[in-house]
């Protein structure tokens, strides 16, 4: 019975001790956590029927987002594209180029010239957080309306997936 | 027993760091795509081209800027926008197996995008032979007139003669 509450008591303190050093090595990948932030929709304005629109990624109605992270560190994008545009009950065929998508993670971002151009949304892609700990991604694409297309507001969701290179599970 | 909770209890506290770290390490944004599609062109025939009676052996024509007899074909879509006109004109009037000769000019074909005065003084005229490319006007709108001319023979076979005269229209995107 002695040798049992001995037992049950050192097992709560190795429980104790466990889960606070747990918790220290659980912040670890929270530091390499980057945080991604939406500057601009990808917006194709008015459209006609029968005439397709290309938005480029140096367009100012581009796609942008904004990664925070840390300095230096390494980490995967990676998008799920839409194939469709849609409002309701029709749709409008959506095209993204593999060189449709451009980053920067230079101190002063340049949509003109980025340091990294014509990159595939369609592929992950690993890029270094700039100094500043940013790093920018532009997107553009290709709106293909048929001839009798229904009139309206078509809307499609663009997902992006940032995570640090060293992080578990990663790509 | 007590052993195995005690696993249990060591372990699970484990898996759940492992789960919940990896997950976090990811993070996830979404935007959206946006496009207003605008409305589509429209075109409808609202004055056949009308040659009325046709004597045998007699050429009769039509001007584009009589009025009830003209053809003139009406268009509806975004204001300001460039259409193309592409007109498929018939060669011959047909009745059964009889047929009649029809011929365009370049002059026989007029437009009206709501800055001209109308069929009698339109804002422009263009060959019907040929692809144009024009502008609908301020209130997304264009009238289009088409005239022409039959050359009956003079053995000519009585009866009502037809044929489509069509007229192709889109968006260029200009």
């Amino acid at each position: 019975m002695i040798i049992r509450r001995s037992l049950a008591k050192f097992s709560l303190l190795l429980l104790v001790i466990f889960l606070a050093s747990s918790k220290l090595t659980y912040s670890q990948p929270f530091t390499d956590t980057a945080v991604v932030s939406l500057v601009n929709n990808l917006v194709f304005g008015n459209v006609l029927p029968g005439i397709p629109v290309t938005i480029s990624k140096r367009s100012t109605f581009a796609a942008e987002f904004l990664i925070q992270g840390t300095a230096g560190s390494d980490v995967f994008i990676s998008f799920t594209l839409p194939k469709y545009m849609t409002t309701t009950g029709n749709y409008m065929r959506t095209i993204f180029k593999t060189t449709d998508c451009a980053m920067d993670s230079s101190a002063t971002p340049d949509q003109a010239a980025p340091t990294l151009d014509d990159v595939s949304p369609w592929r992950t892609t690993t890029y270094t957080i700039g100094s500043n700990s940013e790093l920018t991604v532009w997107l553009g694409g290709t709106v293909v309306p048929d001839l009798v297309q229904q009139a309206g507001g078509y809307t499609a969701d663009i997902v992006i997936f940032v995570e640090p290179v060293d992080a578990p599970g990663g790509p | 027993m007590f052993i195995k909770n005690l696993k249990t209890i060591l372990l699970t506290p484990i898996i759940v760091l492992f789960i919940s770290s990896a997950v976090r390490s990811q993070e996830v944004g979404s935007i959206q795509a946006t496009a207003t599609v605008v409305s589509t062109l429209s075109i409808s025939g609202t004055q056949n081209l009308d040659f009325a009676t046709v004597t045998p052996g007699i050429v009769k024509s039509v001007d584009k800027s009589t009025v009830g007899s003209a053809g003139e074909f009406s268009l509806s879509g975004v204001a300001n926008s460039e259409v193309s006109l592409n007109f498929t004109l018939p060669s011959d009037l047909m009745a059964g197996a009889s047929n009649m000769p029809i011929s365009f000019t370049g002059l026989d074909c007029s437009w009206d995008d709501g800055s001209g005065g109308g069929q009698s003084s339109p804002s422009g005229a263009i060959d019907p032979r040929i692809s144009n490319n024009l502008r609908l006007g301020a209130g997304g709108a264009l009238t289009v007139w088409l005239g022409g001319t039959v050359t009956p023979s003079v053995a000519q076979t009585g009866g009502s003669y037809t044929a489509d005269v069509i007229l192709t229209v889109a968006y260029t995107g200009g």
